[in-house]
C-alpha cells in the first residue's frame, strides 16, 4: 500500500513525458468534430474584422515565431480570409523578430493565392523593422519613414495599393488604418496598446498565446482593445466562427486529451499525497 | 567628473524623453524619432557586448575541456556559420532575408524547426511541473489547484464533462482528509477543519448529483475566473510594476541610483 502511494505521489517525470507523447500524437489520427463555444472577446475580435468594408485597411503585425505557430497561425489565416473576401487591403509587418515576417508571409501568400489577390494591388508586405518605440512613432507620421521600401526592396509608394491607401491625404499613417490586428507572443502587444492605442486611438484587436492571454484581459476590459483571441482554444473558436476547419480544429483534440491527462496526473499526485499524510 | 558626466547625460535624456512623450507636436516628434534611432544604435552596441561575452564564455569552456565543451564548440561553429553566411548573403542577394536568398533557406529549414522544437519541449516540463506543484497542502494551494483545474478544462471542448469525475474524486479525498485531521485539533482549529471537510464533501456530493448542469457551467466559470479575479490580479501587477518602474526611473534620472556607472 505504502509503495503504491509513494509511486502516486512521486511519479517519475519520464513516465509523464512518455504518456504525454502518446496523448499528443494518437488523437491527431482521430480527427473528430468538436463543439465550439466562442467567448465574448473572441466573437468581438471576429466581428471587428467582419465590420470592415471594401477598400478599408487592416494592418497586421505578426510578432511571433514558430514557437507560437500552432496557436496564432490559424487565427492569422482566418483574419486574412475574412479580409480578402471583403476586398479589404492588407498591410503586413513585424517589428518583434524577423521570424514573424516568415510566418506572416507563409500565411498571406497561401490565402492570397486562394482568393486570387495580387501583391501590390490587394496587399503589401512592409517587412521587418526593429526598435519597437521608434517604429510605432514613425508610423504615426508616415509609413514611408519607417518602411521606405517593402520586403522585396521596392519603394512602397510605387505600388498601386499605396495610392489607394493614402485616400485624400498625401501620406499613409495611423489615420488611414481601420483596424490593427496584432499577433503577439512577446511584449510588443503591450507597446501597441500603451503607445499607439493610447496616443493615436487606433482600433485594435489581438491574438495572443495562452500564457499571455491573462495579461491582455485588463486592456480588453478597459475597452482599449476591441477583441482578444487567446491560445489554441481562442484559435479553435475563431475558426469555428468562420465555419472553417484549419490547424486549430485539427490539433484541438490533442489539447483535450493532454489537459485530461495532466488532470489525471495532478489527481493521482494529490490522492497519493493526501492519503500519505493521513497515514503519517 | 567621471561620475558626473554620465549623471548629467542621464538627467537630460530622461527629462527630454519624458517631455517628448507628452508633447506630440513638431519639432518634438522629430526629436522623438531621432532619440528612438539613437536607442536602436545603442542597443546594437549592447548586442555586440552580448556576443563578446557569449563567445568568450564558451571559448573558455572549450579551452578548459569542460564536460559539456562539445556543446560550446557546436555553438561557436554555428554562430560563425550563421554570421558569415549572412554577410555573404548581403553581397550575393542584396540582403540575408531577401526572398530568394540562401540564408533564408538556412533560417526556414534549420532555425525555425529548432525554435519550434525548443518551445514544444516546454509543454512537457510544464506538465511535469504542474503534477509536482499543484498539491492540496493547505487551503490556499487547494484553491489554486481547483481554479487551475477549472481554467484548464474550461479551455477545451467537453472540458466540463471531463472535469466532473476528477472534481468528485478530489473533493471526496480532500473532504475525508480534513475530517481525519480535524480529530487531531481542538477548539477553533477543529471547527475550521470540520467546516472545510463538510464543504469539500458537500461539493463532491453536489457535483455527483448535478453533474450535467455543472458540466455546462465549467466553461462559464473558467471564463469568469479569467475575466474577473485574473484581471484584477493582472491589473494589480501592472500597476505595481509601473509604479516601481516610475520610482526607479526617477531615482536614476535624479542621480540617486548610480549603480549603472560602476
Amino acid at each position: 500500500m505504502r509503495a503504491i502511494l509513494d509511486f502516486l505521489a512521486l511519479i517519475d517525470r519520464r513516465i509523464i513525458y512518455a504518456v504525454l507523447i502518446f496523448a499528443i500524437i494518437l488523437p491527431l489520427f482521430l480527427k473528430p468534430t468538436l463543439p465550439s463555444s466562442p467567448t465574448k472577446e473572441v466573437i468581438e475580435a471576429y466581428n471587428a474584422v467582419e465590420s470592415l468594408k471594401e477598400d478599408d485597411i487592416i494592418l497586421i503585425s505578426t510578432d511571433y515565431g514558430p514557437s507560437a505557430y500552432p496557436e496564432l497561425q490559424p487565427v492569422l489565416e482566418v483574419v486574412l480570409e475574412q479580409s480578402f473576401k471583403k476586398n479589404v487591403k492588407v498591410l503586413l509587418m513585424t517589428h518583434w523578430q524577423f521570424e514573424g515576417l516568415i510566418v506572416g508571409i507563409n500565411a498571406i501568400e497561401k490565402v492570397a493565392k486562394r482568393y486570387n489577390k495580387v501583391y501590390g494591388k490587394d496587399y503589401l508586405i512592409l517587412g521587418f523593422k526593429p526598435g519597437v518605440l521608434g517604429v510605432m512613432i514613425g508610423l504615426s507620421e508616415d509609413f514611408r519613414k519607417v518602411f521606405p521600401t517593402d520586403y522585396y526592396g521596392k519603394p512602397i509608394d510605387s505600388y498601386e495599393i499605396y495610392k489607394k491607401l493614402i485616400k485624400d491625404d498625401t501620406v499613409l499613417n495611423y489615420k488611414d488604418i481601420n483596424l490593427l490586428f496584432g499577433f503577439e507572443a512577446g511584449a510588443t502587444g503591450d507597446s501597441w496598446v500603451q503607445i499607439v492605442q493610447a496616443r493615436y486611438g487606433v482600433k485594435m484587436a489581438f491574438a495572443v498565446t495562452a500564457v499571455m492571454a491573462p495579461g491582455y484581459f485588463p486592456y480588453y476590459q478597459a475597452k482599449q482593445i476591441v477583441g482578444l483571441v487567446g491560445g489554441l482554444k481562442g484559435a479553435f473558436d475563431y475558426e469555428s466562427l468562420n465555419k472553417s476547419k484549419g490547424l486549430a480544429s485539427l490539433i484541438m483534440i490533442s489539447q483535450v486529451v493532454v489537459h485530461s491527462v495532466i488532470l489525471v496526473f495532478i489527481l493521482l499526485g494529490n490522492v497519493g499525497f493526501i492519503i500519505r499524510r493521513i497515514l503519517g | 567628473m567621471q561620475t558626473q558626466i554620465p549623471v548629467i547625460v542621464t538627467f537630460i535624456s530622461g527629462i527630454l524623453i519624458m517631455a517628448l512623450f507628452f508633447i506630440p507636436r513638431e519639432p518634438f516628434t522629430q526629436i522623438e524619432q531621432l532619440t528612438s534611432r539613437w536607442y536602436i544604435i545603442i542597443s546594437g552596441f549592447a548586442l555586440l557586448l552580448g556576443i563578446d561575452s557569449l563567445i568568450l564564455y564558451h571559448w573558455r569552456k572549450i579551452k578548459r575541456r569542460d564536460k559539456d565543451a562539445v556543446y560550446s564548440l557546436i555553438l561557436i561553429i554555428s554562430f560563425f556559420i550563421a554570421l558569415f553566411w549572412g554577410i555573404w548573403a548581403w553581397y550575393a542577394y542584396g540582403g540575408p532575408f531577401i526572398s530568394n536568398s540562401s540564408y533564408l533557406w538556412l533560417f526556414q529549414n534549420i532555425y525555425l524547426p529548432l525554435d519550434a522544437t525548443m518551445f514544444s519541449i516546454l509543454g512537457f516540463f510544464i506538465a511535469s511541473a504542474s503534477y509536482r506543484a499543484f498539491r492540496a497542502r493547505n487551503l490556499e494551494s487547494s484553491l489554486l489547484l481547483i481554479s487551475a483545474a477549472i481554467v484548464m478544462m474550461g479551455r477545451v471542448p467537453f472540458g466540463g464533462s471531463i472535469f466532473i469525475p476528477f472534481f468528485f474524486v478530489f473533493m471526496i479525498v480532500a473532504g475525508s482528509y480534513f475530517l481525519y485531521i480535524a480529530t487531531k485539533y481542538t477548539g477553533f482549529n477543529a471547527i475550521f477543519r470540520y467546516f472545510l471537510a463538510i464543504l469539500f464533501l458537500s461539493l463532491g456530493i453536489g457535483v455527483f448529483f448535478y453533474s450535467e448542469l455543472l458540466s455546462q457551467f465549467i466553461p462559464s466559470l473558467s471564463n469568469w475566473i479569467m475575466q474577473y479575479p485574473n484581471t484584477a490580479g493582472q491589473r494589480a501587477i501592472i500597476l505595481g510594476l509601473t509604479l516601481g518602474s516610475i520610482a526607479f526611473s526617477l531615482r536614476i534620472i535624479f542621480g540617486i541610483e548610480r549603480g549603472y556607472i560602476r
